[in-house]
């Protein structure tokens, strides 16, 4: 259900919310929406069944994936033809637009291996309510708040360079206690560090999308705005079923065998608790990988500062 | 601690790469911060992962105990259920003085991590009386310091406790 919406959302949003610039009279080229809603339709079904099939099935993974990456390579080829495209992806071409984007992409994906497993953690393996277990992300979701708009300032200060260096940073040792978490860690510190990475996060999210936007002419702003998003849902699509595959791949191999619960009821509790702890492990350092790239990114950045 | 000293840090650094003017002092006092931000973050995840600035320490408890038997009978009995290895519920009775017996060792199915740490066994021994051996096994911190850095409040220490209790040979083992 969500994809259907991501996939609408993403194909007609630019047509449907208000224009803050003037408007252009724009046709509606039907193979263009054709081609991306089931092109990138076909992609993301394709990653959302590998948590249900594996990697390697061929009906529901691999075929429409595949797929899907043929039929957006012939929607980017008639974009590129047209005289006035659906979706312009000569925007790409501007590295001051790609680059920030990439690293935008970055830390979406670092953001999204913790704050899916943690609240399945906190619940789960801690034994927390849903309140609970929102509570102790609460204080990170204050400081995104708090953060960002000091993040716009900042970026006006020093530019996009430092500014990514910190908030990369700051991701990437946030993240680093997650990778060692265990059933009895105190939950003060699982609330701390979601704050500090949320610090991080907001430092990176709000002024890469600027310095992306602002790499291009005011009358591009739709196009930019559209491809960003897409490639966003597209990213964040990815690194969930990325996630739930390798989480669920390690909870199974680790997963005692049935019999252990008749012989020894403790023993297969414990193991199976493991097992869940090995998978969210995984999960976590999944995060920490793409905050080590996002860092290492970072040299490709070019120090500009808002104009 | 260690964590209001993590937020500091990383908020002194934050101060110092992004709002100094001055190269050179931005450099210097930001890369100052940046290995104390990343020393620190490192203590912590050691501690969370090895228990580093901890041992373990060891203390053993006896206490003498009495048979499961109602007291007309004098015989001495203990009653066992196995639950698995090393986790042996067991009946006998506190004191002289107690009508009936009392199950111990029971495992808190609630609680597995909990449930794990305690093992209980039961062997006879050429004691003329009975008693259970308590041997309790917890991290200690190594100095006032470590302490200060890592003691958090809600925070178990236990590593096992290990129950064993020593009955006469001429005791019956009842196993249910």
């Amino acid at each position: 259900m969500p994809l259907i919406l991501i996939v609408v959302a993403t194909v007609l949003s630019p047509f449907f919310i208000k224009d803050v610039l003037k408007n252009k009279p724009v046709k509606l080229d039907l193979i263009s929406i054709v081609t991306s809603t089931v092109g990138f339709g076909l992609f993301l079904w394709g990653f959302t069944n590998v948590s249900s099939d594996g990697w390697g099935d061929l009906a529901t993974v691999v075929s429409p994936i595949v797929i899907g990456v043929i039929i957006l390579i012939i929607f980017g080829w008639r974009q590129l033809k047209l005289p006035v495209p659906f979706l312009d992806i000569r925007v790409f071409l501007n590295k001051n637009f790609t680059i920030p984007t990439i690293g935008l992409l970055l830390v979406t994906m670092a953001m999204y291996g913790v704050e899916m497993m943690l609240p399945t953690y906190l619940q789960n393996v801690r034994g927390l309510t849903p309140l609970d277990s929102g509570l102790t992300l609460l204080w990170g979701a204050l400081f995104m708040g708090f953060v960002s708009p000091i993040a716009g300032a900042l970026y006006n200060k020093v530019g996009i360079k430092r500014l990514s260096f910190v908030g990369f940073f700051i991701l990437l040792l946030g993240t680093l206690p997650f990778v060692f978490l265990t059933e009895q860690t105190p939950t003060i510190i699982i609330t701390v560090l979601y704050a500090l990475r949320m610090v991080g996060i907001a430092l990176l999210m709000m002024p890469l999308t600027t310095a992306a936007m602002g790499a291009l002419p005011d009358e591009r702003a739709a196009d930019a705005t559209a491809a960003n998003n897409t490639l966003r849902q597209v990213s964040s699509s990815v690194v969930v079923a990325l996630m739930t595959s390798v989480v669920q791949n390690v909870i199974n191999n680790n997963t005692p065998n049935d019999a252990m619960k008749k012989t020894a009821p403790l023993q297969y509790a414990k193991k199976a608790l493991d097992a869940s702890l090995d998978g969210f492990q995984w999960a976590f350092i999944i995060s920490l990988a793409f905050a080590v790239i996002g860092l290492l990114f970072v040299i490709f950045m070019k120090n500009e500062k808002e104009a | 601690m260690i964590l209001w000293i993590i937020v500091i840090t990383m908020i002194l650094m934050i101060v110092s790469l992004l709002l100094i003017n001055n190269r050179p002092l931005r450099y210097s006092l930001g890369g100052l911060f940046m290995f104390v931000f990343i020393g620190f973050v490192i203590a912590l995840s050691a501690n969370m992962y090895n228990h580093y600035g901890m041992s373990k320490e060891t203390t053993v408890q006896r206490k003498q105990i009495y048979s499961a038997a109602p007291t007309n009978v004098p015989v001495g009995m203990l009653i066992t259920k196995k639950i698995e290895n090393n986790h042996y519920v067991m009946m006998f009775k506190d004191s002289a003085d107690d009508q009936k017996a009392t199950a111990h060792f029971v495992p808190d199915e609630d609680n597995v991590l909990d449930s794990l740490k305690k093992s209980a066994n039961y062997k006879k021994t050429h004691s003329n009386t009975a008693q259970v051996v308590t041997k309790t096994t917890k991290w200690q911190y190594n100095s006032d310091l470590m302490s200060w850095l890592f003691k958090f409040k809600d925070e178990d220490r236990l590593v096992k406790v290990t129950h064993t209790v020593e009955i006469p040979n001429n005791w019956q083992v009842v196993n249910k």
